[in-house]
């Protein structure tokens, strides 16, 4: 299994990309919050993105390429829109480096959310297109926009826990995320059941699921669950908050890790004599 | 007018001679195959059965891996053969996530992908594909998709293979019985 490196890059991008759309929605909610080091984050994460999505490549010196066939290639618009999203939120921060006022910031942090979501979908649907029936199904968007939405939470809240007010102002995502947690866990069970009763490559997949790689199956989702509950627990005691806050990111980041390397590790390709 | 192979399933027994010529018409690494003889076997006594499938690409109507190549390496030329541009390629190996006949091969040496072409140098040289030329049972043709279809009749559903509303692939198999679609 060589495919570490889009294991980087999708989880590294996709929470960067849920963490300026918190931050978009918090900034639109509460005046005063004043944050800037997210969009730090999100550019230094999306870089680091974009630079392991290389070492997937044959040959990386030629990558300029994967742009050319944007009209009907899901992966160049991927490539294009994570290029984007970059551009984008970089701008973001050298609107906030320059201390531009509310409203403009406010636009581009919106904008780098939208761009960010376009690229998600475009990332799902380089998945979903394939022959790989594991993949081509809606689960994979889901997979793709809960991993966003909950680890890019996670990371708003490590990154607002020094200050109590700040930390205050995003309080709230805690609940959030152990309500993503619920809806992703339930949404995964209709999806396990189908690869299970699908034909020949699909049943293949959910039989590594089921054996070859069922601990660490339990292990991410063991791990999804405590990173939620963690987060809870740091809302009840304001005095431990940002060791829990912190704690809950790298619990949630090794549960999402592991559980995008299932999801290149089981994915089995129709073909000859499997279909 | 589509190019495509025909294969005669009751004729192949199994030599490999299309895949070795295959390898060495493109001269290709170990573990790098554009053609491939499958080997199916079950039953049990009084009646076991046994066939072979000799597939490479099949130069699909509605080829996936034409659609998501990010670079355009991979095209639909005016006659129907699928061509992979190397210059082009990046070795992203989505082509390989895109075909159902596991026909795009990724060439660790080179850092890119490669796939049968249906021998395009030597059709333009009004030449047979080395693999077709190759068979000692003649068990593999190559002509025009319509000529095919007059000539051999055939199928292009196989138990053992994708549904070929898939990607349309331009391909008649004369089947042995048991691997008809719907056999077991």
């Amino acid at each position: 299994m060589g495919e570490w490196v889009l294991v980087i890059f999708t989880v590294a991008l996709q929470a960067a990309v849920g963490l300026l759309f918190w931050t978009a929605v918090t900034k639109a909610r509460q005046k005063e919050f004043e944050l800037k080091s997210p969009v730090v984050v999100a550019v230094v994460l999306t870089a680091v993105a974009m630079v392991a999505s290389l070492g997937h490549l044959g040959t990386p010196l030629r990558a300029f390429n994967a742009l050319f066939n944007f009209g009907s290639s899901w992966l160049s618009r991927e490539i294009v829109l994570t290029a984007a999203f970059l551009a984008v939120s970089a701008g973001a921060w050298y609107l906030e480096r320059r201390g531009a006022d509310e409203g403009t910031k406010k636009a581009s942090y919106w904008l780098a959310a939208v761009v960010g979501v376009c690229a998600i979908i475009s990332m799902a649907m380089v998945y979903i297109r394939t022959v790989i029936p594991a993949w081509g199904t809606w689960y994979t968007m889901v997979d793709f926009f809960l991993t966003s939405f909950i680890l890019g939470g996670s990371l708003l809240l490590v990154l607002a826990r020094a200050n109590k007010e700040t930390l205050t102002a995003v309080a709230g995502i805690t609940d959030g995320i152990m309500a993503l947690v619920l809806l992703y866990a339930a949404l995964t069970i209709p999806y396990l059941a189908g690869l299970s009763s699908g034909n020949g490559a699909a049943a293949a997949s959910a039989a590594l699921l089921a054996g070859r790689f069922r601990v660490l199956l339990v292990l991410k989702w063991l791990l999804v669950f405590a990173g939620a509950m963690l987060g809870l627990v740091a809302k009840r005691d304001q005095e431990k908050a940002p060791g829990y806050l912190s704690w809950a990111l790298v619990v949630l980041a090794v549960g999402f890790v592991a559980g995008r390397y299932l999801f290149y590790a089981t994915g089995v390709a129709t073909g000859i004599g499997l279909m | 007018m589509a190019l495509g192979f025909h294969f005669d399933m009751t004729s192949c027994i199994g030599c490999k001679t299309c895949e070795i010529a295959c390898k060495d018409k493109n001269d290709l690494p170990v573990g790098v195959r554009y053609r491939q003889v499958h080997y199916f076997e079950g039953g049990k006594f009084p009646k076991p059965w046994l066939f072979y499938l000799s597939m490479s690409c099949n130069h699909c109507e509605s080829p996936l891996c034409v659609k998501n190549c990010p670079t355009g390496a991979m095209s639909k030329r005016a006659d129907g053969v699928v061509v992979h541009d190397r210059e082009k390629c990046i070795g992203c190996r989505y082509c390989t996530w895109s075909c159902p006949y596991g026909a795009p091969q990724y060439i660790e040496e080179i850092g890119k992908v490669g796939k049968c072409d249906l021998c395009a140098d030597l059709l333009d040289l009004g030449q047979n594909p080395a693999c077709v030329d190759a068979c000692v049972m003649r068990a593999l043709h190559f002509v025009e998709l319509e000529e095919l279809k007059e000539k051999y009749g055939g199928t292009r559903e196989l138990r053992v293979l994708p549904d070929s509303g898939l990607t349309n692939p331009s391909i008649l198999i004369t089947p042995k019985p048991m691997a008809r679609k719907g056999a077991l």
